[in-house]
């Protein structure tokens, strides 16, 4: 009789049983669909091995961090589940806050324990009860500090926070880490589009570092764009990259940025519908804002790419 | 002898529908603002519950959940047009990948049978 961990508990069952039920049966909170593996509602985290048929329509990243659709899981092994999306709280110190842009603070943030991710994944900074906003994590896991990028808004509740008070030394909570837009190794030859708005590009610098870190051989595209050139805060760095023909950066302004060396004026998600016919069998990460999300992964999609192969982060201006 | 679902080919025969159904919707002028949204894994995931449903596979929404799940849609102008729209751009997706008449004709008795309760009728 499997045994399966759980909220502090230990519950038994029958080899064979399907996960939901079992948990449904002890009374913990996990909401049951479709019952057919389609919507979702039912995912579990779990620690042990997961049959194939309960990850199936899952994103890589979240295969990669054990999630199941327990009205798919028969249960045959010991196992332990966790319930919701396994996010923990972690205090981290500002050890560095640069300007890159008028209006953009990259913060480097030492956690004072072992912090884990898969590059491109977010957490929320918690400034207080109830006032938390989200921010895309900018590097590696190997990395000494955490890196997010903050644009700010005026008027906010936390970003003008982040970006005009906090001084090397402070301390922040944090709650993460979560998403599934970000990269895993899972098809090394696989072509890349990374395309990004404004501090969208943000995860897409942990995840072009963590393909490059992987030896990624598919050749991977990197777009960002911005209203303005001062809004290509990453521009020289990723040039670099460019020269060394590790990848293939373009930079777009909407307007008034005269063109320039790698950089094109006008809408980019021109440029990501263009690739997507070029690459249909290609991964396309999408960061920015709704607007541009919505037209990117729509030209993608029509051109080919498979829409388990459109991983999109919406940014929602929520200051 | 086995059953649509499974002559159809199951969850896999979904999976290789969706993309394929889901571009013909976005393309038809006729439905496509129904089916826009920013939230594109949501989007897929409900037509892969669709597809599920529609090929005779496990199915457990009420005709009270259809027609909750379609009753702002429905605010919005959805009608027979719509709906009759998407239906053939399930025959014509089953056709692209090949499937019999008498399996195609099967699909569309099924997509046919929530017809009242995704209107509101």
């Amino acid at each position: 009789m499997p045994r399966i961990r759980v909220a502090d508990r230990e519950l038994r069952c029958d080899a064979g049983e399907l996960l939901l039920d079992v948990l449904a049966r002890a009374e913990l909170p996990v909401t049951a669909g479709c019952r057919a593996g389609a919507c979702q509602s039912c995912l579990v985290r779990v620690t042990g091995p997961v049959p194939a048929a309960a990850q199936r329509g899952l994103w890589p990243g979240q295969v990669a961090q054990g999630f199941a659709l327990s009205c798919q899981m028969r249960v045959e092994d010991d196992c332990e589940v966790v319930l919701g999306d396994g996010r923990r709280t972690l205090v981290v110190e500002v050890e560095e806050i640069g300007r890159p842009a008028p209006e953009i603070a990259c913060l480097r943030l030492r956690p004072r324990e072992p912090f884990s991710f898969l590059p491109g994944q977010f957490v929320h900074v918690v400034r207080a009860e109830g006032m938390a906003r989200p921010y895309s994590l900018a590097g590696l896991p190997s990395d000494t500090a955490l890196e997010i990028h903050v644009r700010r808004l005026p008027g906010g509740a936390v970003s003008p926070w982040l970006c005009d008070e906090l001084r090397p030394g402070d301390e922040l909570t944090l709650r993460g880490p979560a998403g599934a837009t970000c990269y895993t190794p899972d098809a090394l030859d696989q072509p890349l589009l990374l395309a990004g708005v404004g501090t969208g590009l943000a995860p897409l610098m942990g995840i072009a570092r963590a393909a490059l870190a992987a030896a990624h051989r598919g050749a991977i595209t990197f777009l960002h764009a911005a209203r303005e050139r001062s809004g290509l805060y990453a521009h020289e760095a990723l040039r670099a990259l460019s020269a060394e023909g590790r990848l293939a950066y373009r930079g777009w302004v909407l307007a008034g940025g005269a063109p320039a060396e790698s950089i094109e004026e006008g809408d980019a998600t021109a440029a990501v519908g263009a690739w997507a016919r070029a690459h249909p069998q290609g991964r396309v990460f999408l960061c920015g804002s709704p607007e541009f999300v919505k037209a990117a992964q729509r030209k993608a999609f029509l051109a080919g790419v498979g829409s388990k192969d459109i991983l999109a982060d919406t940014f929602l201006p929520s200051g | 002898m086995p059953n649509l679902y499974e002559r159809l080919g199951g969850a896999a025969a979904v999976d290789a529908a969706v993309d394929i159904f889901y571009r013909k919707v976005l393309s038809d002028d006729r439905i496509a603002r129904f089916f826009d949204d920013v939230d594109m894994p949501r989007q897929i995931a409900k037509q892969k519950a669709f597809l599920t449903m529609a090929f005779g596979g496990p199915n457990n929404y009420s005709g009270k959940d259809m027609r909750n799940a379609h009753a702002r849609l429905v605010k919005e102008g959805l009608d027979a047009s719509h709906f009759d729209a998407v239906v053939e751009n399930l025959v014509a997706t089953l056709k692209e990948l090949k499937v019999g008449d008498a399996d195609i004709a099967e699909v569309g008795a099924i997509a046919g049978s929530v017809r009242n309760d995704v209107l509101g009728l």
